[in-house]
């Protein structure tokens, strides 16, 4: 497993290069982290929850016990966190892309949702007008991106968001109730 | 929009936000530049407040999804083993593949063995260093399994690649619920069924193996209704947090659960014990009386009872009531509520199906029924024994303590068998030694058994007892062992937090002292005895009804030791202060004043009944007239009437006792039994024997109903029997019955019992008192040889020593005879209380006493 192998940066250090937009330094951050997540998505998959669905929030902690006592640096459940909410955007994103290329011939078709057409059977759509909807409430507040990452590509709840952003779970949750308005309007048709 | 003014306009909402009414309406207006921009904060105002989860929730859903996606791309190509070899096995066609493990049908291909396996092997991608070492430590714990209801591992090794495989047993069946459902199987069978079930489980506990993951997919039922429990211990596998060995509690993570069979401390994330088993087997009883998954309204961690699932239906009457009870019992939510272990589970199970009362039902019932049964194990023997051939069934105390301590040696001396074994090396101990004593001790019995069934193949009863023997102390094991554990565990803590001198501590040694007792450990419980009698002299003051409590608690325990002096003495202490507040402490007063006046009631019967007839009131206002503890007071005061003789107030005191004991346990039900017995025996005492006659013969039948003739308490009774008969002088009826007594002991009894020679004591006097020594004398000689060799330098040998020189004395032999009688005097006298009949028989002078 790549996380046996020895690698002496630290998680923050990789945030702050990822933030700087050093895609090598996501890589590594994926590196340490994935396997883990993917490990952990396998157990609950073997246990047979309904429909094969799996609990992101469950493996994101799990992911955090164990692997917090190995290396130092990682002690900061916070700094995990965000790491584990970054990967997993990532990589849902991505992986969005690619299936919805291969589906359809151009990929660019119409991104923009309202609420109603998430109730879809094309999840990978979802994911990419999530991700689209992004930009434009981040552009009022930058750590509002920060925000949809933790609560809905990693499922944290809003104390573990807080503890990953170094926020107050009060601020935290007034955040998250514009947020969620922003993200909702991004999200519906243009009529502007 | 331009990005400051949404920064702006996000400004204004955030205070907005945090105000109401005309506050919020005053911000608004204030903090805009212009109306566009109130439109639009209003707009978004408005949106906040009707906002709802559900983009959350329907979120949350695509991402589960998208990541089951994810991760699940990015496996390898399907690998597909068919047609490979591993070891012996030649790998056949795929059967399923998990998330973890595949499996597939595998044959032995040595040419040696035709035989058709599961063969499990790890995905290629999982196979991290710390699950291939746990697959390895579980195989061995697994292997230590062997139960026709487990699935057995065979074999293991490692593919070429290092992964490691399993080869299990392959069943053919099909899940327990569809099986039950195709067969359309009525109560009884799907009972019988989970009986099957927890038989399996019961064994593999023995062995410290949790299963916890027992669903109706790992109960497999075969065309011919054969269970068998699947993936045992592949749950402990699967979950890495496991640490192998350590104790018996053990973590499950939360993502393995099955929703609806997990246990409410499994889904907390809580360590997980054997009663998390029992839970889920009585989930899985739950699904089969009614059709459905447990299901759990709000916030409740209990299902409801299973014919409320089923009303309507026809096997409504046949679920309500016990079934509901014990699948009650079986899924609480506290574990500690639960069956202890399996086997109490099947226990009540069977007695379900047997029409008998079930522990499961409530408290009150249950705890009366094991105070009865449980309360002195001893008395069930000795009370029999006490019906010696001899004329006598004056029950003495110190009869009673020697025989006590004479059955108290033998347990000790089994106890010292089990310990020797324990000794010899265990092949099967795994690397931690924690679980490498537990095992052993477990381990040792088995071997014990299989040494008792090799050398004693040809002595079937003896075998049989011995056998018994070590099921007691499984069963002890089993039910005391992880109670001693968990209770030593909170002494200790209980000792830190409030000190040796607190309640907390209190109830942790008497209820230590109460378990060790029942394992024979009777150093230990002596030491946790005497520990809470310190320990409540100083918290209480002298007067105080708890510190009564800890004397009778102490009393009791001397008494079954047989210190009676100072038994009697701590339960007269104890009384005296209990009595000050009767209703708060009825139990332990009724307990006291019991035990109190068994051992007193022959000496000083008038007291005695005062301090029942107190316990009767006590009894007969706290519990109620027709209670279980009315009942036994009644026969208590039955018996001492006849040693006040009088029969009337006696009889009418014994047939309310039985009545109720009948009505409430049943005819059959050992405390029943025993309270007839104990009728019969005292009217023997007394002087009625013809009433006796009647019971004893009454007994037997019940007894022959309930065992076979072949059995040690039909002996006891023909015995009893035959002795009130003889007592009536008609010596050819009963001759046959005490010969037919010493038949059935020495059949079921091993060989080094002296109870079997009691009958030959009362054949050997009755031919001396009709002058047929030379039938005397043979009977009186064997019994001699028995006790010289079992319980030698007791009055029994003395009697049967009297009563060879008395046969020899017949037969002409004067002088020989007449030394050995004067010979038994000094060993006759050992006993307090004479028997009148041979102190005349065998001259034994009254001045000598």
């Amino acid at each position: 497993m790549s996380i046996e192998e020895s690698n002496n940066k630290e998680i923050e250090e990789l945030l702050a290069a990822i933030g700087q937009g050093d895609d090598r330094a996501m890589s590594e951050l994926i590196a340490l982290i994935y396997p883990q997540l993917k490990r952990l998505a396998h157990f609950q998959l073997a246990g047979e929850r309904p429909n094969h669905t799996l609990n992101t929030t469950a493996i994101v902690h799990e992911a955090y016990m164990r692997m917090a006592g190995r290396r130092e640096g990682w002690k900061d459940r916070g700094h995990f966190l965000r790491a584990a909410a970054t990967v997993m955007r990532h990589l849902l994103v991505d992986h969005a892309r690619k299936r919805n290329a291969a589906k359809r011939g151009d990929g660019k078709d119409a991104l923009l949702l309202d609420e109603n057409r998430l109730v879809t059977e094309d999840d990978t759509v979802a994911v990419l007008a999530l991700d689209n909807a992004i930009k434009d409430v981040a552009a009022i507040n930058p750590r509002f991106e920060h925000i949809i990452e933790c609560r809905y590509f990693a499922g944290l709840s809003v104390a573990d968001t807080a503890e990953a952003l170094g926020m107050a779970v009060r601020t935290v949750e007034r955040d998250w109730q514009r947020v969620r308005v922003y993200l909702t309007r991004a999200m519906e048709p243009d009529d502007h | 929009m331009n990005i400051e003014r949404g920064k702006r306009i996000d400004e204004i909402f955030s205070h907005a936000l945090d105000l109401s009414g005309d506050e919020r309406n005053a911000c608004v207006l204030d903090m805009c530049e212009d109306a566009e921009m109130r439109v639009e904060v209003s707009a978004l105002l408005e949106a906040a407040d009707s906002a709802s989860d559900s983009l959350d929730k329907r979120f949350g859903a695509v991402r589960e999804r998208v990541w089951g996606d994810v991760v699940g791309a990015d496996d390898s190509p399907q690998e597909n083993l068919t047609g490979q070899q591993a070891g012996h096995w030649r790998i056949g066609k795929r059967l399923a593949r998990g998330g973890l493990a595949t499996v597939y049908l595998a044959h032995r291909d040595d040419g040696e063995f035709d035989q058709t396996v599961a063969f499990k092997v790890l995905r290629r991608g999982l196979d991290t260093d710390d699950l291939v070492s746990r697959f390895r430590t579980e195989r061995q714990i697994l292997s230590t399994l062997e139960h026709p209801a487990i699935a057995q591992i065979l074999d293991g090794g490692a593919l070429p690649d290092g992964r490691p495989f399993l080869v299990l047993e392959y069943v053919d069946g099909v899940p327990i619920t569809e099986y039950c459902d195709g067969k359309s199987s009525d109560v009884r069978d799907r009972v019988a069924l989970v009986i099957d079930i927890l038989r399996a489980l019961h064994h593999a506990h023995k062995h410290l193996v949790v299963h916890r993951d027992i669903k109706p997919s790992n109960v497999l039922v075969s065309s011919e209704g054969n269970v068998t429990l699947l993936d045992f211990g592949i749950a402990k596998l699967l979950d890495p947090d496991a640490i192998p060995g350590k104790s018996t509690l053990t973590r499950t993570g939360m993502s393995l659960l099955t929703p609806g069979y997990g246990s409410p401390e499994q889904h907390a994330g809580q360590p997980v014990t054997t009663a998390s088993d029992i839970y889920q087997v009585g989930a899985i009883l739950f699904e089969l009386l009614t059709g459905k998954r447990p299901s759990f309204a709000r916030g409740d961690d209990e299902p409801g009872a299973p014919s409320q699932q089923i009303r309507g239906s026809i096997r409504y009457r046949e679920v309500r009531g016990d079934l509901d009870a014990i699948v009650q019992k079986a899924m609480h939510a506290d574990p500690t509520h639960r069956y202890g272990s399996a086997s109490e589970m099947v226990a009540d199970l069977e007695r379900y199906l047997n029409g008998k009362p079930v522990v499961a039902q409530p408290d009150t019932l249950a705890y009366r029924l094991k105070k009865l049964t449980k309360r002195r194990p001893w008395l069930l023997p000795v009370v029999a024994a006490s019906i010696l051939g001899i004329g006598a069934y004056i029950v003495t105390l110190t009869l009673y303590s020697k025989q006590l301590r004479l059955e108290q040696q033998r347990a000790e001396a089994a106890q010292a068998f089990m310990v020797d074994l324990l000794s010899s090396p265990d092949p099967f101990a795994p690397a931690d030694p924690e679980l490498g004593r537990s095992i052993t001790v477990i381990e040792a019995l088995e071997l014990g058994q299989d040494r008792l069934r090799s050398q004693l193949a040809d002595q079937p009863e003896l075998r049989a007892t011995l056998l018994g023997s070590v099921a007691r102390v499984y069963r002890s094991l089993d039910q005391n062992e992880q109670a001693i554990d968990l209770g030593e565990e909170a002494l200790a803590l209980n000792r830190d937090l409030y000190g040796e001198h607190s309640t907390a501590v209190l109830g942790n040694l008497r209820m230590l002292a109460d378990r060790y007792n029942a394992i024979g450990l009777y150093g230990r419980a002596r030491e946790y005895v005497r520990q809470q009698l310190d320990s409540a002299r100083e918290m209480y003051g002298a007067r105080d009804p708890l510190l009564g409590i800890a004397e009778v608690a102490a009393g009791k325990f001397e008494n079954s030791q047989g210190d009676i002096e100072a038994g009697q003495a701590l339960l007269a202490s104890g009384i005296e202060k209990l009595r000050a507040a009767p209703e708060q402490n009825a139990e332990t007063l009724i307990t006291a004043i019991i035990t109190s006046t068994e051992q007193e009631g022959m000496n000083d019967a008038e007291s005695s009944m005062q301090l029942l007839e107190e316990g009767l009131a006590v009894a007969e206002s706290a519990f109620g007239p027709e209670s279980l503890h009315a009942a036994e007071l009644r026969i208590a005061i039955g018996r001492n009437a006849l040693f006040m003789h009088d029969n009337d107030r006696s009889e009418e005191n014994y047939r309310y006792g039985l009545r109720v004991l009948e009505s409430q346990l049943g005819r059959q039900h050992a405390a029943t039994i025993k309270a007839l017995q104990d009728y019969g025996e005292t009217m023997n005492v007394t002087g009625d024997h013809a009433g006796s006659e009647v019971v004893f013969w009454e007994l037997v039948e019940r007894l022959i109903d309930q065992h076979g003739e072949q059995h040690r308490s039909v002996a006891d009774n023909y015995q009893n029997l035959a002795t009130t008969i003889t007592y009536q002088g008609r010596f050819d009826e009963s001759l046959p019955l005490h010969r037919k007594a010493h038949e059935i002991y020495k059949n079921v009894l091993e060989d080094d019992h002296y109870i079997v020679a009691f009958p030959l004591l009362s054949i050997a006097s009755i031919e001396i008192e009709r002058n047929n020594s030379s039938e005397a004398e043979p009977a009186a000689r064997e019994a001699l040889q028995q006790f010289q060799a079992t319980v030698p330098g007791t009055y029994l040998e003395g009697v049967a020593l009297c009563l060879v020189g008395l046969s020899l004395e017949q037969q002409g032999g004067v002088a020989a005879g007449s030394a050995m009688v004067e010979a038994s005097h000094e060993l006759i006298l050992k006993r307090d209380v004479l028997v009148p009949k041979y102190q005349k028989l065998c001259r034994v002078p009254e001045n000598l006493r």
